[in-house]
């Protein structure tokens, strides 16, 4: 299972849901992106730019791994992971 | 976060749309313009490169392109003078599928030709033009201009690659102009399926002495018109103060007894086409007002003199920076004049600029100021 978790802005976006259980089994990041934007339609824009990028100020953990680090939205996904979305510390100016 | 205030706003009625770098502010006054009502901060925390006021077809709609360093950019409108705003699921202006660019930021918001009552255009970063002919509904790329073969070469300037004006002629439907740093003026003649550039005469003060007057690649700070003489223009450039009067096809230096001729703002006075208003800088390393001195430059002769205007402005260690988009004038008369700084000082004049007020002296950065008068 794949939950997916955002806070603070992102939440009008969810209906005030902070906790979203996919209603998918994703391969990656990015799948798992695509599947949350099927719920979450609000969520697709702010979070990546219309090539689908991450965003540079934001980031994106799988458990406790950014994955920035990884292979970004290419990044393998386990059969179950908490997905987390943040501002990074970076934006904000 | 602090309260938001809310102004009501009302036929006759001067609207000032000051967007920060944290947040827009809407002011509002009669038409003695002496005492001002302020509402915001909207969007706090987001900076506001463009704001505009669609009275046409029975609206009155402000717009805000709202700029998130987190969540991006885009466009809101509220139909009650700031009380509520829009908040798209999607975002309107986005550049499409089969180009290779993405939207960093939307710098200016431009009403259509008089007739084409639904048309606004958006100038934005990286340097595009965005076209919508549903008052806002929807957006679509100009892809005559995207397709231009010199963009690939157009250079960022400091503030980035940015569309950051747009100027239509109101006497001929098709032509239209736009200013983008660094890539310098284009014109199209025919709606916006090809276009040219127009600099000739402009220099490029960043380039070697005997490249300093190319075809394009100027940086071009700021372009002004007037609806009854669309054929002449102003130009406050990266160095360079110049009118044409042919419509771009070449350009005149009209520095004419200025302490510096960088700047960023320039506005045109919307009673009388021959009055112009400028902000010096006192250079592209040191964009502050020279001598430490608060002062605007008036002309009333097209460029052929300009005089200083330092009444009511502080002329002792004002070291303020105004930038491209932080000068506008009402219609009203006596015209209306208003600046704002990077220290967040809003001045205003409401007799032509011959005598200054503060307005706002503690705002966030200021880097954009649009008027409107309510109908």
């Amino acid at each position: 299972m794949i939950t997916v978790n955002v806070a603070g802005f992102l939440t009008d976006f969810t209906k005030g849901q902070n906790r979203i259980v996919l209603d998918s089994t994703p391969a990656t990041v990015g799948d798992a992106l695509n599947s949350l934007w099927q719920q979450h339609v609000g969520l697709r824009d702010r979070v990546v730019n219309e090539r689908g990028q991450l965003r540079p100020h934001v980031n994106i953990f799988i458990n406790d791994e950014n994955v920035r680090h990884k292979q970004m939205l290419d990044t393998q996904l386990p059969d179950t992971c908490e997905i987390t979305i943040l501002p990074a510390v970076s934006g904000g100016l | 976060m602090p309260e938001t205030k809310h102004v009501d706003a009302a036929s006759g009625d001067v609207l000032l749309l000051v967007g920060t770098m944290k947040g827009a502010f809407i002011l509002r006054s009669d038409n003695a313009r002496e005492t001002w009502d302020v509402g915001g901060p909207y969007f706090p925390g987001r900076a506001i490169y463009a704001m505009a006021y669609d009275d046409r077809n029975g609206r009155k709609r402000l717009w805000a392109a709202v700029n998130s360093s987190f969540w991006g950019s885009y466009l809101s409108s509220s139909d009650d003078y700031g009380k509520t705003w829009t908040e798209p699921e999607t975002y309107g202006v986005k550049f499409p599928e089969d180009t290779d660019s993405s939207l960093k930021q939307i710098w200016q918001i431009a009403k259509g030709h008089p007739g084409e009552d639904d048309t606004l255009y958006c100038g934005v970063e990286p340097a595009a033009l965005f076209k919508s002919t549903d008052a806002g509904a929807s957006w679509a790329l100009v892809k005559g201009l995207y397709d231009h073969p010199h963009r690939p070469q157009w250079m960022p300037g400091g503030g980035g690659l940015c569309l950051h004006t747009i100027l239509l002629d109101p006497s001929d439907p098709k032509r239209l102009f736009i200013a983008i740093s660094t890539a310098g003026v284009y014109r199209t003649d025919d709606g916006g399926e090809s276009w040219q550039p127009r600099n000739k005469g402009v220099r490029a003060q960043f380039l070697p002495p005997d490249q300093r007057f190319p075809e394009w690649g100027q940086c071009v700070h700021k372009i002004v018109s007037h609806p009854s003489s669309p054929d002449r223009l102003f130009l406050q450039n990266h160095w360079g103060l110049y009118r044409s009067d042919d419509a771009g096809d070449s350009w005149n230096d009209v520095a004419n007894g200025v302490p510096s001729d960088f700047g960023f703002a320039m506005e045109i006075d919307p009673n009388d086409a021959n009055n112009v208003f400028i902000i010096p800088m006192e250079s592209d390393e040191f964009r502050c007002t020279p001598e430490g001195k608060m002062r605007v430059y008036r002309t009333r002769n097209d460029g052929q003199s300009w005089e200083a205007l330092t009444k009511g402005l502080p002329q002792e260690n004002a070291l303020e920076t105004v930038l491209r988009d932080g000068m506008s004038a009402d219609t009203l008369k006596p015209t209306g004049i208003y600046f704002g700084t990077r220290n967040g000082k809003l001045f205003g004049s409401s007799d032509g600029g011959d005598s200054w007020g503060a307005i706002q002296e503690s705002l966030p950065p200021i880097v954009c100021v649009k008027t409107a008068v309510v109908q």
